[in-house]
Formats: C-alpha cells, structure tokens, sequence
C-alpha cells in the first residue's frame, strides 16, 4: 500500500509547477554560479606571490636601518623569506617549476613560524603573515608534498568551483529551496479532502512517504545541477585535480583532506540537513495548517537566532541552526567561537531529525486524540 | 456489516443527529432521502469518522469502532466514500484517479479497463479532469468507486449532474454491485430511480430516521387519491376516514385498504369520484409519496 501511494504521490510532485521551478533554481545555480565565480577577483597562486613580494618590500620600507644591528635574528628571517618568495615567483612563472615551489614552501613555513616565536615588535602587524594562514599552508603544502599531487597554480578550476558552489548553496538559500518545495506538503490533501481523506494508510506512512520523495526530488535536482555545473565548469577552465587538498577544520586545526572527501562531507552533511528542514516543515505544516505560515516560521526560525545574535543573546537553538550552514562548520568559521565541529553538526542534526519525527508522531497523535474536540470547534466555528 | 448506535452530533444548538441507530447487512443497498441541510453528508462523514460525533460509535462487523487510527486503517481497508467533483486532481487525468482508488484500495490496477469501458468513458478518461464536464466528473467520481471496489460504500448525491442515459447506467451497476454483497448508501435526489436499486430508504428528519421504507417487504396498499386540500375537509366531515388514512403534502388522500372489505373499498372510490380529481391509484406509497409526507412543509 505504502509504495502504491508513494507512486501517487510521486506522479503529484511530478505534476506541481512549483516543484518545477525549485528543480530549475537548483539545477540553474550551478552554471549561473560558474559564470559569477570565474569572473570574480579569484587570484592565482603566481598573483599571490607577487602580492607576498610587495608585503615583503613593505616590510622593508617601513622597518628602521638599524634593525640588522638590533635585531639580527628577525632581520635574517625576513631576508629568507624574501630570498624564497622571489625565487617561488620564478617556480611559478619563468621558471615553471612546480616541485621547486613545493620544496621550498615547508622552509617559507618554517620561517613564517619562527618570525611569530622570535617577535617582530618593529613591524605592523598587518604585514606579518598570521599564525593561522600558516598553519594552513603547512596543513596544505605537506598533503600535497606526501600525496604527490601536482600543484594547482590556477585561480579558478573546477574541483575549487565545485567547494566554492556548494560553499554558496549552504545555509540559508538551500534552506529556504527545501522549506519552499515541502511547505504544502501536508496542506494539499486539504484541497482534495474527499479524495484523500479515507485513504487506508497511516499517517506516518503518508510522511514518510513525502519526506523521501521531497528528498529524491531535490537530490535529484541537486545533483543534475552539480553535473551540469561540473560539465559547463570543465569545459570553460582547467578541471583541476578532486584529490587536491582543502582546509577542514576541526578540533582546533585545520586538516587538509582530498577535494572529494570534502564534497562528500558536504553531501552527507547536505542529506541530514534536508531530510531536518522537510521533517521541520511537515511539523509546521501540521501545526500550521498554512503554506504561506509554514514558509515564515520556518524562515524566522533560521533567522530570528541571527538575528538575536545582532543584539547580543544568545540561545542553544542558535547555534543549532546554524549548522545549517554546514560550511560555515567546515571552513572552521562556526567552529572558532563555538568549539563545535562538523561530526557535532551532523550528529545534532541527526538527533534533531529523530526529535521532530518523534514530535510530528505526537502532535498527530495528539490530534486524533483532541479530533472530537476540535471537530466539535469546528462545527461551533461553521454554526457561527 | 455497519451498524451505527446512538450517534448524536450538534452544531451548538442544531442537533444534527440525534441518538440516531441503524444497522445495515451484506448484500443491501440503502437509500438516504432528505432535503439538504438535514444530516445526510454528516451522517456519512460519521460513518467514515471524518468527523467525530458527540455521542454514540459506528461498528464494522461487530469488532472494528474509530477508536485507534488502526482501528480507523482496518475500517477504511472497507470502506470507500464518493469523492466531491471539487476535489479532483485537475491536472490529473481520469486514469490517474482510477489507478489511484485501484491500488488504494486493491492493490492492482487490472479492473480500472472494464470499469472505463463499463462507463463509456474511453473518450475522455485519458484527458486532464480540467477538461471534464460536470457529467464527466461525475462519472469519474463512481468509476473511482467501482475502482476501490470495497465492502462498504458510501455514496452521496451520487448522480448529481448526470443525464438520464447515464442516471440508468449508474443504477445499472449499483444493482451489480449489489450482488457482490456489497453494503451501499446512496443519497440522492432521484427518489423514483431509488426505487430501482435500494432495499430501503430512510428518511432523515431532525436528526433523526423518521421513518424506513422498505421496498421489498410485504407492503400496506392504499387508494391514493390527488384532491385539493378544501375536498379533503369536506370529506372528512361527511365521511369517518379509517385513523390510518394519510393526507400527503395537501393533495394526496391515501387510504389503507388492507382493513377494508371489498365493498367498503368500493365506496371509498365512489366517494372520491364525487369531487373533482385528476387520478385514484391503488398501491403502497412510494419514496416520493414518503418524501412529500416528511418534507412537504421543509420544501414549500
């Protein structure tokens, strides 16, 4: 029965002119955001050298003549600094010498590092590179040194578009895709009361239903969206290499893992945040009974913390939504205040997932209970 | 098979059924005849616990009542109720809701064929229900419950905007239906094609059956006499009418012939011949005379 009203509901959804246009909205991000992305200012690794160079000549115009004699040991650090970063520009230009500049970044890292024990009191602070930036060059530089991988000088590729992407996609705009598709889930049977409404099904079957085909859909979309995006990406740049690394934060470090791995981090992370935001929305729905309601509430439930951050509280609900913006987790952003990682994320959103389960079971129930009740009120609203 | 005890439903102070019972067997078609806004949607609405009465419960073969939603699955898995026009699918097609009911309720969709053909509607059944006319919708609406095919059905205004072809065709199937022991209700308008098909008819005034009119049983003859209201004060000062004589809706004189000797019965026709009447008949009163005799002062 279960897969025969799955089948009918699909056949709906399949029918709904707004799950089109929410298919079309995930499917279109992916190239539009290609064409924003790749005429964004995006730096290559040469352009980011050279920016180095000119920090270093800053360096060196600002600081006193007398510093060689003060301070030796900084002076000589910077003077090594200097000499690696001019000769990485050769690497990476004239020279086209990858493995050189891999070589001799674990030495800039060194004297990046030292720079930061020695103290450089006679240098703004702004021109010094941060601890932080050079955790993650060395968490970056020693992958690819271990792994093998050819450096990736270019600015924009498509294994950097495709983080970049989802990155954009995470948080709210994914969010609201989800609330939008699933928002009269529940509502729609109202329309069509005499038609559905003796169904021999139970209703958590009815969700269950629901909930995986909203879920197919937009995964669907999504990944039709991420092909073509990857398609109309690799042929507009170079594709880059997916066993690249890139930053992960977690536990207080950064780590750098393969491209792929963080995609699919971000992929399981974006199921659990999908199959939470529809179960959500069929909660709201329920207690709603309202498309239009469902849709605000359930915005202002991602905003409304945001925005009592703005003015100083603060509330366990509001660090829970924001794992919303798994990205946001992985890029260490949420994690640097909050001490939270991206297992903490996915693991409350897995258990916010089975709360709402369980809470849209008892609201039903809770319902049935109540049906005399509220049929009664009902009839009482009509007679009025 | 269904039996509903003491349902009582108000709206505030409307008491919309009241303590109302009856029970209904395998094998019969049961007419609901009222005008609107007495009960009958809301009673069938009970039935199939869309709404929840405030006093009373309906069982399904002496062991299911809407107690627990699995309760209510176990009832649903018999019963189906007819679908309103308004709710179709438009962007559906008539074979969608037919699959539809099919699987619901029979888990396979090898009957919807006939049942297409059996309604005549291959012409338009694989087009948008937004393409339908009312009589079109309507057809839909019963070959969707042909589709579910259950024990128990539940049909209200079931030939609503249908034409005369089609009202024969319909009745047709409900007596088809019927002998697949199916429990019917039907309410519906057309008293005289209830005839056709129901075993009884009940008549639903103030919450209540005030009266059950069974169609096969042995039933009470009269002489139905149309006479305007001032012949029948003449007659009934010149003449001692039989305590059991009824005066439906102002113009029909029924005398109950049962009790009377031939001669008397006799008499009876040629007083009547006296005044000015357009028609004496002998037989036992129909659902239209029943329906006049309830509602006659509900429709005038």
């Amino acid at each position: 029965m279960f897969w025969k009203y799955f089948s009918f509901e699909a056949k709906l959804l399949i029918k709904s002119k707004k799950m089109w246009l929410v298919s079309f909205l995930l499917i279109l991000f992916f190239p539009i955001y290609f064409m924003i992305y790749s005429q964004a200012d995006t730096y290559s690794l040469y352009h980011e050298k050279y920016a180095e160079g000119d920090m270093m000549n800053s360096i060196f115009n600002y600081i006193q003549e007398d510093l060689e004699e003060n301070n030796e040991e900084l002076h000589r650090n910077l003077l090594e600094q200097n000499s690696i970063i001019n000769f990485q520009k050769y690497y990476l230009g004239a020279g086209s010498d990858h493995e050189a500049y891999v070589e001799s970044m674990p030495e800039l890292i060194e004297l990046r590092l030292e720079i930061h024990e020695i103290g450089y009191d006679e240098i703004p602070d702004h021109l010094i590179v941060p601890r932080e930036e050079v955790e993650k060059d060395d968490a970056i530089i020693s992958y690819i040194d271990n792994n093998n991988i050819p450096l990736q000088a270019e600015g924009v590729t498509t294994n950097s578009y495709m983080i970049a992407a989802f990155t954009f996609l995470s948080g709210i705009f994914f969010y609201f895709i989800v609330v939008l598709s699933s928002s009269d889930s529940l509502i729609y049977e109202r329309h069509h009361r005499t038609v559905m409404n003796g169904f021999p099904i139970s209703f958590m079957k009815k969700v269950l239903s629901k909930v995986t085909l909203h879920f197919l859909f937009i995964f669907t979309s999504l990944t039709i969206g991420a092909l073509i995006g990857l398609f109309y990406s690799s042929n507009h740049t170079d594709f880059g290499h997916f066993m690249y690394p890139v930053l992960f934060y977690s536990n207080g470090e950064f780590h750098a893992i393969a491209t792929w791995e963080y995609l699919l981090l971000i992929i399981v992370a974006y199921v659990v945040i999908t199959i939470f935001t529809l179960l959500l929305t069929l909660l709201l729905n329920l207690i709603l009974k309202n498309a239009y309601a469902t849709i605000l509430v359930a915005l202002g439930i991602l905003l409304i913390p945001t925005l009592m951050t703005q003015v100083g509280i603060e509330s366990p609900l509001q660090l829970f939504i924001q794992f919303i913006d798994i990205t946001s987790v992985m890029s260490g952003e949420l994690e640097m205040t909050t001490n939270l990682n991206y297992t903490h994320a996915v693991t409350w959103l897995t258990i916010g997932s089975i709360i709402l389960t369980f809470a849209i079971y008892i609201v039903h129930k809770l319902n049935y209970i109540n049906f005399n009740w509220s049929s009664q009120q009902e009839r009482s609203a009509r007679s009025d | 098979m269904i039996k509903l005890k003491n349902i009582t439903l108000s709206y505030k102070d409307n008491n919309v059924l009241d303590q109302l019972s009856f029970h209904a067997d395998p094998g019969e078609i049961i007419g609901v005849a009222a005008p609107n806004g007495t009960g009958k949607t809301t009673m069938f609405n009970v039935m199939a616990n869309f709404l929840k009465p405030d006093e009373g419960y309906v069982e399904i073969d002496d062991q299911h009542t809407f107690k627990t939603e699995k309760d209510e699955i176990e009832i649903h898995k018999q019963m189906a109720t007819f679908p309103e026009q308004r709710d179709l699918f438009e962007e559906l097609t008539g074979v969608d809701h037919l699959k539809l009911y099919a699987n619901m309720w029979q888990g396979h969709t090898k009957d919807v064929k006939p049942i297409i053909n059996r309604l005549n509607m291959e012409g338009y059944v694989k087009k948008k229900v937004k393409t339908y006319s009312l009589g079109m919708r309507q057809r839909l609406c019963f070959a969707m419950m042909a589709a579910a095919d259950t024990p128990i059905m539940l049909m209200d205004e079931v030939m609503n905007g249908l034409d005369l072809s089609n009202v024969s065709l319909i009745s047709n199937i409900l007596m088809e239906m019927k002998q697949q022991n199916k429990v019917i209700f039907v309410a519906s308008h057309l008293l005289e094609n209830l005839d056709l098909y129901a075993d009884r008819v009940i008549f639903l005034k103030d919450g209540k059956i005030v009266h059950e009119h069974h169609l096969h049983y042995n039933q009470n003859d009269y002489i139905k006499i149309q006479i305007h209201s001032s012949y029948y004060t003449d007659m009934k000062n010149r003449y001692t009418l039989p305590d059991e004589h009824e005066f439906i809706a102002n113009n029909l004189l029924c005398i109950p012939i049962n009790q009377l000797e031939q001669d008397e019965q006799t008499a009876w026709i040629k007083r009547a011949l006296q005044y000015k009447t357009s028609e004496i008949s002998i037989g036992p009163l129909g659902t239209i005379e029943y329906y006049e005799k309830y509602y006659h002062e509900t429709i005038y």
